[in-house]
């Protein structure tokens, strides 16, 4: 039944067996926090490289094939242009390229845009790969832990991450009744792409309203059903799902921390 | 055998201003039984059903279940572990992104250690035919895989009563016919007690009493054989003879010998070659 | 209207990973003012087939033909708006649709959005809402008052109201109990007998919905057209349905079962009870009608 969402793949899970794969999620978000919060500190050609290099690695050890990553990346793929033109046309640094009567485009320009793109796509392709070789509910136990350390100052970590695996449960579901309604109030006559704004906006309270109406239906459906499964709240669980931390995950940590550290070194010394 | 479950004069309205959904209820569920309450839509059958787990409490009347009064809060953790229930939306009841978390959650809740829990949740998932879906997705099963998920996470609790709330009726046939079998394999093999709510007067054939609810009071008791032989009272509250008995009755008026006992399609078919013969 | 598919395919999330063949090739010719039943088990294509008729789904190959219109795959949407009128779809649980503040409302809304003004539409609803049985009391309230069953009933005249000359059914009695169901069906087969032109499509898992309506029951099976015959011819084939994972009508499985019992032909393509019992009575030699005193 799902046609109109046929193509939100991104970051769908790719089962696979790899170093990637099997790695604790703990120590992919941590190792994905480091490559993003190091990759904007340095702008030095070693570092992107580097960094290109350390991207290109992991995509070879995690053994998904290219084409996963392509159906999805057209809308990021825009955005990774508009900045780069963005950059292109309001940098008035280094040598004139060109001068056209509207606009001028310098040097510097060129080497702005292409490395905010470069970090960009980089930092895109490292993001949809611990998604695409994490499975969700992995991912949400990785956080849960992560976040442990907040429970104390009151932060409701359990609850967060029920939240989280209830969306990853429902969203499929509701992506399906969103697109059986409105494939019935097509076959109703509706138009969603004539007329005004507002006409359009107006046309989608038929698709709207049921689907809210549905929601909240589920919701006391899978409340009640919880209950009576003797959900209680964090108080007392035990885990179905343990992780373990290997061998492997400090390794990939530590060649983390050497990029973060050559990172600094080419930030402070040039 | 002693009483599983057992109802005492339970009346019940949502609110004040509302008639009333079930009126002055009394009824005992023996241990190991089958019982199907058949009922049609608006009959308070589905509310009945909740008073048996301490979702709903009575305010009028009293059930005690596995021994324990619903009225003390202290009692619901362990009542829900004792009985069980399946709902009737398939998509509406499971948790989890994956089967193995979903019949997991239950264990979660009830604090079992890790090597049992999965110990349990392996055995549940062998025992309801679901090897090799262990890390699907729900929305990728079908309806009557999604309804065994749901008696995996039911039974992993290792429950003394499990409750079915019209658990098959959004179900196609074959969906049914999966669910159903293994029902019939937990009550006969495991001697787990079975509560079926329904509307379908055919589930009601193979269990070991009927009780017919209309209008919220409990209006027939009585063994499968004698309801379904019984077309005032079927008729009376909206429920439909099997077809099989409908034709064994128009044969009679044909004077074809036909014992009143006929269910089954077998038992027709054993009934007419057997007259076949005679005449 | 007239429905015919050459050599129709369809695939789902084509060029992803997650890529499925959901029809391959499907030839299949339904003439006008015509009765047909799909069945097959979970999975087979026919609810996919379905949304092509009123081209919610374009082919991916090959082409679809119902009246004077031929959807492929680079039909545009706009060329589409005036078939919708033609060709009215109930789903699974259509109350799911609906949405306005009053009974009324929601049933005027098909009409609406095909061009009639609101007195019209209204009239419409009316005429119809009083066909599937929902009382004039009924009409200002909101459908989320109603039960189950109403909703339902309204919904289907929201359907009915556009005034469709091909009804597509997708299973539209599921959920509901056996009187409902029954009730729903009668509804759906008075619609159809009410004009000749009129032409229904019907996806069912009930056998003896299939067989007691239908003048032609279509069997699919992975995506394929497995058969298309008469429902007598469909049914008799007791094991070959079942090799697919479908069942036969109660009728049927009884009259098979005394006919290998017995080693005795009998008619076993009787679908209502009269029937089946007239079939098990000239088996028996017993007179059947004139015994009726």
């Amino acid at each position: 039944m799902i046609t109109i969402f046929d193509n939100v793949i991104i970051g769908q899970y790719v089962p696979r067996e790899s170093f990637i794969h099997r790695m604790d999620p703990r120590a992919k978000i941590i190792a994905i926090f480091i490559f993003i919060v190091f990759l904007f500190i340095s702008r030095h050609p070693v570092v992107l490289m580097l960094a290109a290099i350390l991207t290109g690695v992991t995509f070879l050890l995690a053994n998904i094939p290219f084409r996963y990553y392509i159906k999805g990346m057209h809308f990021i793929a825009i955005i990774i242009l508009l900045t780069f033109l963005l950059h292109l046309f309001m940098t008035n640094d280094g040598r004139v390229l060109l001068d056209l009567s509207w606009i001028t485009i310098y040097s510097g320009g060129v080497i702005e845009g292409s490395l905010i793109a470069l970090r960009l796509f980089l930092l895109v392709l490292m993001a949809s790969l611990l998604t695409l070789s994490t499975m969700p509910m992995d991912l949400t136990d990785g956080l849960e832990r992560l976040m442990k350390p907040l429970a104390a100052m009151g932060v409701p970590t359990h609850e967060l991450a029920l939240m989280m695996s209830i969306a990853l449960r429902f969203i499929p579901t509701l992506l399906e009744e969103t697109s059986k309604i409105i494939n019935a109030q097509m076959a109703r006559g509706a138009n969603f792409s004539k007329g005004s704004l507002w006409t359009r906006l107006k046309a989608l309270i038929p698709i709207l309203v049921p689907l809210f109406i549905q929601s909240f239906k589920r919701a006391e459906d899978l409340a009640t059903a919880m209950e009576a499964r003797g959900y209680n709240g964090s108080k007392g669980r035990t885990k179905f799902r343990r992780l373990q931390w290997k061998r492997n995950d400090t390794i990939a940590i530590g060649v983390l921390l050497i990029f973060a550290l050559i990172t600094v070194i080419f930030r402070v010394y040039t | 055998m002693p009483n599983e479950i057992s109802v005492c004069n339970l009346s019940f309205r949502y609110q004040d201003s509302t008639p009333y959904v079930l009126k002055d209820i009394s009824l005992t569920v023996k241990k190991g039984e089958w019982l199907t309450i058949l009922g049609p839509n608006g009959s308070g059958k589905s509310t009945l059903a909740k008073f048996f787990n301490a979702l709903l409490i009575p305010l009028t009347g009293e059930v005690v279940s596995c021994g324990k009064n619903t009225v003390d809060s202290a009692e619901w953790s362990s009542i829900r572990r004792d009985v069980s229930m399946v709902f009737q939306n398939p998509d509406n009841q499971l948790v989890a992104p994956t089967v193995e978390d979903d019949v997991a959650f239950g264990l979660e809740s009830a604090g079992i250690p890790y090597d049992e829990m999965h110990q349990r949740v392996k055995d549940c998932i062998q025992r309801l035919g679901l090897e090799g879906f262990e890390k699907t997705e729900p929305h990728n099963l079908s309806g009557g895989q999604k309804q065994r998920v749901a008696l995996a996470g039911a039974l992993a609790l290792k429950p003394k009563v499990i409750v079915l709330d019209e658990a098959t009726s959004m179900l196609d046939p074959q969906g049914r016919n999966e669910v159903l079998t293994i029902v019939r394999k937990l009550n006969k093999e495991d001697g787990v007690t079975i509560i079926a709510i329904t509307h379908d007067v055919n589930e009601a054939i193979a269990s070991d009493r009927v009780i017919v609810l209309n209008d919220g009071s409990i209006v027939y008791e009585g063994i499968p054989r004698e309801l379904l032989a019984n077309r005032e009272i079927l008729r009376a509250n909206n429920l439909s003879s099997p077809f099989i008995v409908d034709v064994a009755r128009e044969l009679r008026k044909y004077q074809i010998l036909i014992d009143e006992n006929v269910l089954t399609h077998e038992e027709l078919v054993n009934a007419i070659c057997s007259y076949k013969r005679i005449i | 209207m007239q429905l015919q598919t050459n050599n129709l395919s369809y695939t789902y999330m084509k060029d992803t990973p997650f890529e499925r063949q959901a029809l391959s090739g499907l030839n299949i010719k339904l003439d006008s003012g015509q009765f047909t039943s799909i069945i097959g088990h979970t999975g087979s294509g026919k609810s996919t087939f379905l949304q092509h008729i009123n081209g919610l789904i374009k082919p991916s190959k090959g082409e679809i033909k119902v009246g004077d219109w031929t959807i492929s795959s680079d039909t545009k949407q706009k060329q589409l708006f005036d078939l919708r009128r033609q060709v009215g779809m109930v789903f699974q649980f259509p109350e799911h649709q609906l949405f306005h503040e009053t009974v009324l409302q929601d049933v005027a809304y098909g009409p609406i959005n095909f061009g009639l003004s609101k007195v019209e539409a209204e009239r419409k609803a009316t005429e119809y809402l009083e066909l599937v049985g929902i009382g004039a009391d009924l009409f200002t309230r909101s459908p989320f008052e109603l039960s189950g069953g109403q909703m339902r009933r309204v919904a289907i005249a929201g359907v009915l109201a556009i005034e469709p000359l091909l009804l597509v059914l997708d299973e539209p009695t599921v959920g509901l109990d056996p009187q409902g169901q029954a009730a729903m069906m009668a509804l759906f087969s008075e619609w159809y007998k009410a004009k000749e032109k009129r032409s229904i499509v019907l996806v069912t898992h009930r056998m003896e919905d299939a067989a007691k309506f239908s003048d032609q029951v279509i069997v699919m099976s992975s995506g394929k057209v497995l058969e298309i015959g008469t429902p007598e011819k469909i049914f008799s084939q007791v094991e070959k349905l079942k090799e697919n994972g479908l069942s036969v009508p109660e009728s049927v499985k009884l009259l098979s079962a005394i006919q290998s019992k017995s080693g005795i032909e009998l008619e076993t393509g009787k679908f209502t009870k009269e029937a089946t019992v007239e079939s098990i009575l000239s088996f028996l030699n017993v007179k059947g009608r004139d015994h009726d005193f």
